[in-house]
């Protein structure tokens, strides 16, 4: 067990260093720097910019800069924001990080507490009214385009019945008051999720109906809620479980897109207002942060595997 | 346990298809948008491109009026689907939005299925340190954060392939657009192939292939890859509309196809700007878009179940 952890996070590491090689690689492919026109307020003349360049070492060949990256990450240093005045990379993702963390984890409710009542309400309904229901409304959410969606909700809910504000702004997360601006966004960054799990759910559950054991709880004359929830969805829930891990991964680092409709000061906005102000050290950042969080929740799930399921060892 | 391939079992599984009513629908639907597509030139009323600008009429100026007309009328019968923020002909720019979207679905499946296919086969069919070297790859490519690699090649690679403004008549930043998401999707398929050749590979068949003296490419490709063919277009017709929401994202980040040309993507986009001056030009293509995502989910759904012989009733 142990020795399995050791080898799967070496290989963390591994992973990890092809993608920094190769995200630092195209970042420098694109053209323009992170002090051009195009990039700050007010054009810097030559000779500024020349010292700007050398300072930040920006000047020498790429391989160098990666080197001396590479050196500085070990360390835990991750540089500093070109665009925000030299803030710390690590302090500028922390403050950034939080918004989409709940986010994320309030869309992952909205994807679990939706998507495995639906699939097992369609599983038990089999080929009935209920089941054609359940499954359409998931994939209905999941037909339009999230920005869209977006939009929807954001018309019924905030324009029409004036439940929740239009932007959420700052300051989410910081009080408990403040997490309900989330749930139309958690919504909407959920429902495509949703829509996956409800399908793998109801497929995985009218596996487990049909098996033995099943049978052998309705014919002792348990009832059937305690069938359908005790001794099919528990197994049931394996596969879903796996899918669940990157799902999870997903939500919590951010999406670029709801983060910008609702105006979540979240990781998605910063990597795509990194990406066109060429903030080296946010791309590199970001990129890492997501890279680590999807290895580290695959493992997570690996290894609540055996658990999950006694005939599986791990080695 | 795999798909049934033989001659009479794919005729098994197109009966219980056949039998399947949404997924029948499904195909149905599909197959329309892909005639439409095909037929737009000839549909098309008018020019996509072409702006329908009409001066304003009465000779005073009123600035609550604007100064041209022929913007963000709504359907009528000169232009089906209404114009949009430049005048133009809605329909005939979703003919041709509807033609890119499906292509950038094509590309994707080819590329994506392409690179699976190969490296899911040598992987599973090679020397174990093949495999080994393969699959980490293949967990490397997983690791990407998707739309971030297709933002930086699109953003490292420009709007040239290789110096080329036009290939085979397709916009260069176009087919770099559809090659990064392509690549970005390939991961799933490749293990899908290794496990499904995994199974197969120790059988009963495999070794009478190898006692009459096949050589190993053969037995892949003619023994084992059939196998692995029924998951395999599950797969890709689950990756298809995730090309064309894909690429909707990007569009409403500005990444997206460039103008003039257009996608269901960019029209889903920029008609989102003035929705509240005409809701129709938003929802007509939004409404196509999600046909298309239903119609390739319950094909799916109905392909599965038909080449699953195990879910056969």
């Amino acid at each position: 067990m142990a020795r399995y952890i050791a080898a799967r996070l070496l290989w963390t590491v591994v992973t990890l260093f092809a993608l920094a090689a190769i995200t630092f690689a195209l970042m420098h492919r694109v053209p323009g720097g992170p002090f051009d026109a195009a990039s700050v307020d007010r054009p810097l003349p030559a000779a500024v910019l020349e010292a700007q360049q050398a300072y930040y070492g920006l000047d020498d060949p790429v391989p160098v800069q990666f080197g001396r990256y590479l050196g500085h990450l070990v360390r835990g240093n991750l540089g500093v924001s070109f665009a925000q005045q030299g803030r710390p990379v690590t302090d500028l993702m922390l403050d950034k990080m939080w918004p989409s963390l709940l986010l994320g984890l309030m869309a992952f409710g909205v994807v679990v507490g939706g998507g495995v009542p639906l699939g097992v309400l369609a599983a038990t309904h089999r080929g009935r009214a209920v089941d054609t229901v359940a499954l359409g409304v998931a994939t209905a959410l999941a037909a339009v385009p999230s920005f869209v969606l977006a939009f929807v909700l954001l018309l019924i809910f905030s324009v029409w019945l004036g439940w929740t504000p239009v932007f959420m702004g700052a300051g989410f997360g910081e009080s408990l008051s403040s997490l309900p601006r989330g749930i139309v966004p958690a919504i909407a960054l959920g429902a495509p999720a949703m829509a996956l799990i409800s399908r793998i759910t109801r497929a995985s559950m009218l596996e487990a109906l049909e098996q033995d054991y099943v049978r052998t709880a309705r014919a002792k004359g348990l009832s059937p809620l305690a069938v359908t929830l005790r001794h099919a969805l528990r197994n049931a829930l394996i596969p879903v479980v796996t899918v669940l891990g990157p799902v999870l991964a997903g939500l919590i680092t951010g999406s670029i897109i709801i983060e910008s409709i609702f105006g979540v000061p979240g990781i998605g906005s910063a990597f795509i207002t990194s990406v066109t102000a060429r903030d080296y050290g946010v791309i590199m950042g970001t990129t890492l942060l997501y890279g680590a969080v999807i290895m580290l929740v695959n493992l997570a799930v690996d290894l609540a595997y055996p658990v999950l399921d006694p005939r599986v060892t791990l080695r | 346990m795999m798909a049934a391939t033989t001659g009479r079992d794919h005729g098994r599984a197109w009966q219980r298809f056949r039998r399947n009513r949404s997924g029948l629908a499904g195909g149905v639907v599909l197959l329309f948008f892909v005639a439409v597509a095909m037929l737009g030139p000839v549909i098309a009323t008018h020019d996509p491109t072409e702006q329908f600008l009409a001066p304003a009429t009465g000779g005073v100026l009123d600035p609550m009026e604007p100064r041209d007309t022929g913007k963000f009328e709504a359907p009528s019968g000169t232009h089906l689907f209404g114009t949009d923020q430049l005048a133009r002909d809605i329909f005939s720019r979703t003919l041709e939005g509807l033609r890119v979207s499906l292509a950038a679905a094509v590309f994707t499946v080819v590329v994506a299925g392409g690179i699976g296919i190969a490296v899911g086969l040598v992987a599973a069919s090679g020397p174990g340190w093949l495999d080994s070297l393969l699959m980490r790859g293949t967990d490397l490519a997983y690791a990407f954060p998707d739309l971030l690699l297709i933002i930086l090649l699109r953003a490292a690679l420009g709007d040239t392939f290789f110096g080329a403004r036009q290939v085979l008549g397709v916009d260069a930043g176009v087919l770099l657009l559809f090659l990064a998401i392509g690549f970005t999707a390939w991961p799933t398929m490749a293990r899908l192939v290794r496990g499904q050749v995994l199974a197969v590979r120790e059988t009963e068949f495999s070794m009478a292939a190898v006692a009459i003296g096949a050589s190993p490419s053969r037995i892949a490709i003619r023994h084992w890859l059939p196998h692995a063919a029924g998951p395999v277009i599950v797969e890709a017709t689950f990756l298809a509309p995730r090309a064309i929401f894909a690429e909707a994202a990007l569009s409403f980040i500005g990444l997206g196809v460039s103008p003039p040309s257009a996608s269901l993507g960019v029209l889903i986009s920029d008609h989102f700007q003035f929705v509240m001056v005409q809701w129709t030009a938003l929802a007509i293509p939004t409404a196509i878009l999600a046909l298309l995502f239903l119609g390739t989910q319950y094909l799916g759904d109905g392909l599965r179940d038909a080449l699953d012989p195990r879910a056969s009733r």
